[in-house]
């Protein structure tokens, strides 16, 4: 009998291959949903920048604190780091709590979280891998004027900073799922956390662009850590006095959306009855 | 006098057209009424949405140095308004009527469409507007309330004569084109089964769409006009409010629309002969 402690990574493992192979299987789908995904509105944002920094002037005009050749540089972060952050919909443990089929992960030897940690990593790893793929393809197309770490170690501070912002994703969609053991139907709130950490996070405009009173309000929030800040970090807005804030701000976040979890997981199973709608 | 029994098989088909609309909405309203949680949390998603956008244009023309007054592509303030507001009309009139093509693909290759094949009717019209939705209707009320907002705070004492009298024009054209762009998205699945090409086309198309087709470059912004018509669900009906474009266009543009639902239909008819419900 293999020790918990291996056994654990080992299964993790284990799903992130079976999730892996499953997710190859649909190629069109694959590529519709894997590769397209997070790419339509920041293309869309930068022709909406285009026309807005041309009414105002264009060249290098400043508005709120951003020329139009640093919007470009933002929007190519935004293509990569959304690519990164772990889907709303890439979990279904709402659907098996309507359907009542929570119950055979009730009597595996394993936690059930274990498996959906298997598929964030397959997720992780994926993305990760397409996320490369899409810069350097921009990197290609418009060479000096896509986003170029200004350092090594600026990017891996980013790579931290969106990976713990996508496991706090990941951990928010899991308690918005279990809601479904109250709710029954969840998809509308998932959308719409999607719509908050998006809007909250940078992705319509940077935060840093946004007015004073909002900016302090989303730099206290994890969506901010996860999307403007990593960016920011590679263009060399930000420093690594940020970085070391972004990754506290993200640990506490961490810590309470895990507490989250455990109490809304055990609380939901308690009222289980298994029978589905 | 041949005219009459024809004129009387149309009345007949309207009122079909209509009692099936008229079931549709009971069923609706008797799903939801179980799910009430998700009645609340689908309105609030949607002024989610709605609040997102708004921000997002506040404080993008907001961003003029000294109040400097910024456009986009010659649309202020004012106007982006009065365009979000038919944007925001047009998705609730989606999401009211048409909810159920997000699960076109997945009921094709489930032969769940087979039912609607062989109901006396058109399958298009039995098949979206089956599931009527009144948490959309909910929206469309807000979103209504947002464009007549609007329209007020254009300027003073409210919509002119003109607009009051072209507003219904221009909310039939979105309710119709809203209709045949749906279909059209869908279309693509009757050929390239279980892609998501539907889903992502209408993602891409309405996306397009929510912003001033000006802002694109001018063969994008032709065919989001002529070929793929988006511009339908915002551009045209504001623009044709403010008086942004000629009479020309004005005209012009809505027999444009015609033609594309003549498309349209054509081709889904075709796709749907093509269709072999394999089931999977």
């Amino acid at each position: 009998m293999t020790a918990l402690p291996l056994r654990v990574p080992r299964l993790i493992l284990r799903s992130a291959g079976y999730e892996m192979r499953k997710r190859i299987q649909f190629r069109t789908g694959f590529f519709v949903r894997e590769v397209l995904f997070g790419t339509v509105e920041p293309l869309i944002m930068l022709f909406v920048y285009g026309a807005l920094y041309a009414s105002a002037g264009g060249g290098d005009v400043v508005l709120g604190g951003w020329t139009f050749d640093e919007i470009l540089r933002y929007v190519a972060g935004l293509l990569v780091v959304r690519k990164l952050i772990f889907h709303n919909r890439g979990i279904e443990l709402s659907t098996e709590i309507f359907e009542g089929r929570v119950t055979k992960y009730l009597v595996m030897p394993l936690r059930y979280f274990t498996l959906l940690q298997g598929r964030f990593l397959q997720y992780t790893l994926l993305q990760v891998v397409i996320a490369g793929l899409v810069w350097a393809a921009g990197y290609g197309l418009v060479g000096d004027r896509w986003l170029v770490p200004v350092s090594p170690t600026a990017a891996c501070q980013a790579l931290v900073l969106v990976l713990m912002g996508s496991y706090c994703c990941f951990l928010l969609y899991f308690v918005i799922n279990a809601l479904a053991f109250w709710l029954d139907v969840v998809w509308s709130l998932l959308v719409m956390s999607w719509f908050l950490v998006n809007f909250t996070g940078g992705g319509a405009v940077p935060v840093s662009q946004m007015p004073e009173g909002l900016q302090r309000i989303f730099c206290a929030l994890f969506p901010y850590w996860t999307i403007t800040a990593p960016i920011e970090l590679v263009m060399g807005r930000l420093e690594t006095a940020d970085f070391q804030r972004g990754v506290v701000v993200l640990a506490l976040w961490l810590l309470a959306l895990e507490c989250l979890r455990r109490l809304v997981w055990q609380r939901g199973l308690a009222r289980y009855v298994g029978a589905g709608m | 006098m041949s005219g009459a029994p024809a004129e009387r098989r149309g009345r007949g088909r309207i009122a079909w057209g209509a009692a099936v609309l008229r079931g549709y909405v009971r069923i609706g309203f008797v799903r939801k009424s179980q799910f009430r949680w998700e009645f609340l949390n689908q309105v609030l998603m949607d002024v989610c949405f709605y609040v997102s956008f708004v921000l997002t244009f506040d404080i993008l023309y907001g961003l003029g140095a000294d109040g400097a007054r910024l456009t986009l592509a010659g649309w202020d303030h004012a106007s982006m308004r009065v365009y979000l507001g038919f944007a925001f009309v047009a998705d609730a009139l989606a999401m009211t009527f048409l909810g159920q093509q997000w699960h076109f693909g997945a009921d094709l290759k489930n032969g769940h469409l087979d039912p609607f094949r062989v109901k006396p009717g058109p399958t298009a019209f039995l098949y979206f507007f089956q599931r009527f939705s009144p948490e959309g209707l909910t929206n469309l009320v807000i979103a209504s309330s947002w464009l007549a907002y609007a329209l007020w705070a254009m300027g003073p004492g409210g919509p002119s004569g003109a607009q009051w009298f072209l507003l219904p024009v221009a909310l039939t054209v979105v309710a119709f084109s809203q209709v045949f762009l749906t279909m059209a998205y869908n279309a693509v699945e009757l050929w390239v089964l279980n892609s998501d090409l539907g889903h992502i086309a209408s993602m891409l198309l309405s996306n397009l769409g929510e912003r001033p087709l000006e802002v694109y470059p001018r063969t994008l912004t032709r065919v989001l006009l002529f070929v793929a018509p988006v511009g339908a669900l915002a551009w045209y009906p504001s623009s044709l409010l403010l008086g942004r474009i000629d009479l020309a266009m004005a005209a012009g543009y809505p027999l444009v629309l015609v033609a594309f639902a003549w498309a349209v239909s054509r081709i889904f008819r075709r796709g749907l002969r093509n269709y072999e419900s394999a089931m999977g």
